[in-house]
């Protein structure tokens, strides 16, 4: 096993890992949302849009929390979508750089005399690098399960019921709801009853 | 005596080494099956949503209490294009229904839409701040009223709950043979070439599946076309075989 050969391989082994990852997009356009609704599209991540207009996209949600900051527990979750997002990106950037770094150390195998060196510092790298990849898959999940609850809180109080944040003033209701308009029921207890005792009666 | 202490040197640093390589193996296959665990419940309120399945880290949709008739079930295929949907926490088949008629979108209702949701008025107490509601008004109107159309979903045809986290084997830090310095060069190269893959793999693939995350979305959006447009197959109250007056 050549250092040469085992450089190469590993660069043919991500490009076929970068080549064979999926490209699936939604492909049904919406046509009937409710002004200030977001609508989630997917476009090689998620990405939220808002009268046909782009609001936030994974991973880092930039924006995200200033369209829904009237609703505070959508608020919330779009902050931590931010934060895990942004964190998420730091992470596999150093992650991918502490990795591919390793790779310089089979240089080594040439240098006998510090052999081990190179290759324990090789290890080092590559294993502190596979962990901060690890722990960046772990943030994109949060970051996406956050941002998604943000965007359901904000529908449920103001988007999908024709308000926004900008402009929070609600159409008016199309007619009571079934709780509402129920019927009062037919047979209500009776009131306690008191009995006079003829003692107690006027005089 | 010199090549000795070198030997014991040697062994001790590759052992070192390899149980360093195996804990932090440990902690990336087991920090990588944490997944995000979600709280929030959506109201039965008729509109379709795209919510976190903390089980398996994957976007899914939920009804909230909108029924899945056969027809609507072909408009969705029809409108999509997909041959399924993810659903709560299976999958539900869409079928074909070649004979039926195809359903078309309103071009008239394009555009403004105002949507039409039950309840009381809403009015904003505190400006900036959008109001609590005690019960989430409704989109469907007769959702929840006794005799309404119960919602019915098709059984789920495949399981689609996927457990995250497979659990992964640690490197094992053994290298107790004679030959141990050989040995554990080799070990090394391999772990060296392969942990950039591994780390590149998850630093640059996304941890949802595009594909169901695809599915889930267009079936939401569809859905909610459908019902916003009127007499629409996903109707409870419209569908046919529900027994629904129109």
């Amino acid at each position: 096993m050549s250092p040469r050969w085992l450089r190469s391989s590993a660069v043919c082994a991500a490009l076929a890992t970068l080549a064979s990852m999926g490209c699936a997009t939604t492909q049904y356009q919406p046509q009937l949302a409710a002004r200030g609704e977001l609508l989630l599209r997917y476009d090689g991540g998620f990405v939220m849009q808002a009268q046909g207009q782009t609001v936030a996209r994974a991973l880092s949600y930039r924006g995200l929390d200033r369209f829904v900051a009237c609703v505070p527990e959508a608020h919330q979750h779009a902050r931590s979508a931010q934060t895990h997002g942004g964190a998420a990106i730091a992470l596999s950037v150093i992650g991918v750089t502490l990795s591919l770094a390793s790779l310089g150390s089979l240089a080594g195998l040439a240098d006998t005399q510090h052999q081990w060196s190179w290759l324990g510092g090789g290890l080092a790298a590559g294993a502190v690098g596979l962990t901060l990849s690890a722990l960046s898959w772990r943030e994109k999940n949060q970051a996406n399960g956050h941002a998604i609850d943000a965007m359901n809180h904000y529908n449920d109080a103001v988007g999908s019921l024709g308000a926004s944040c900008q402009d929070l003033r609600y159409p008016p209701a199309a007619g009571p709801s079934p709780q509402d308009s129920d019927p009062m029921p037919e047979s209500l207890p009776m009131p306690p009853v008191v009995s006079p005792s003829p003692s107690n009666g006027p005089n | 005596m010199t090549r000795q202490r070198s030997d014991e040197w040697h062994k001790r640093r590759a052992d070192c080494l390899g149980a360093s390589l195996g804990f932090f193996a440990l902690a990336t296959f087991g920090s990588g099956g944490c997944g995000y665990t979600s709280n929030y419940v959506p109201p039965i309120d008729g509109r379709a949503r795209v919510i976190w399945n903390s089980q398996d880290s994957e976007a899914t949709a939920t009804l909230a209490g909108g029924s899945l008739s056969s027809e609507c079930q072909a408009a969705i295929r029809q409108l999509t294009g997909h041959e399924r949907i993810p659903l709560d926490r299976g999958f539900v088949q869409l079928p074909t229904l070649p004979s039926a008629e195809p359903y078309q979108m309103i071009p008239s209702y394009r555009g403004e839409y105002v949507p039409r949701y039950y309840g009381p008025n809403i009015i904003v107490i505190h400006p900036g701040l959008a109001p609590h509601f005690p019960r989430p008004p409704l989109f469907i109107p007769g959702l929840g009223r006794p005799g309404f159309p119960p919602h019915r979903i098709a059984t789920p045809v495949a399981g689609g709950v996927r457990m995250g986290g497979g659990g992964g084997r640690g490197f094992g830090g053994s290298s107790g043979g004679s030959d141990a310095g050989k040995a554990f060069v080799v070990l090394a190269v391999v772990a060296i070439v392969v942990m950039p893959v591994i780390s590149i793999t998850l630093a640059t693939v996304r941890p949802e599946s595009e594909r169901q995350a695809s599915q889930a979305i267009d079936a939401v959006n569809a859905y909610n076309d459908m019902l916003r447009n009127g007499n629409s197959p996903c109707d409870p109250a419209f569908a046919p075989e529900a027994g629904g007056a129109s």
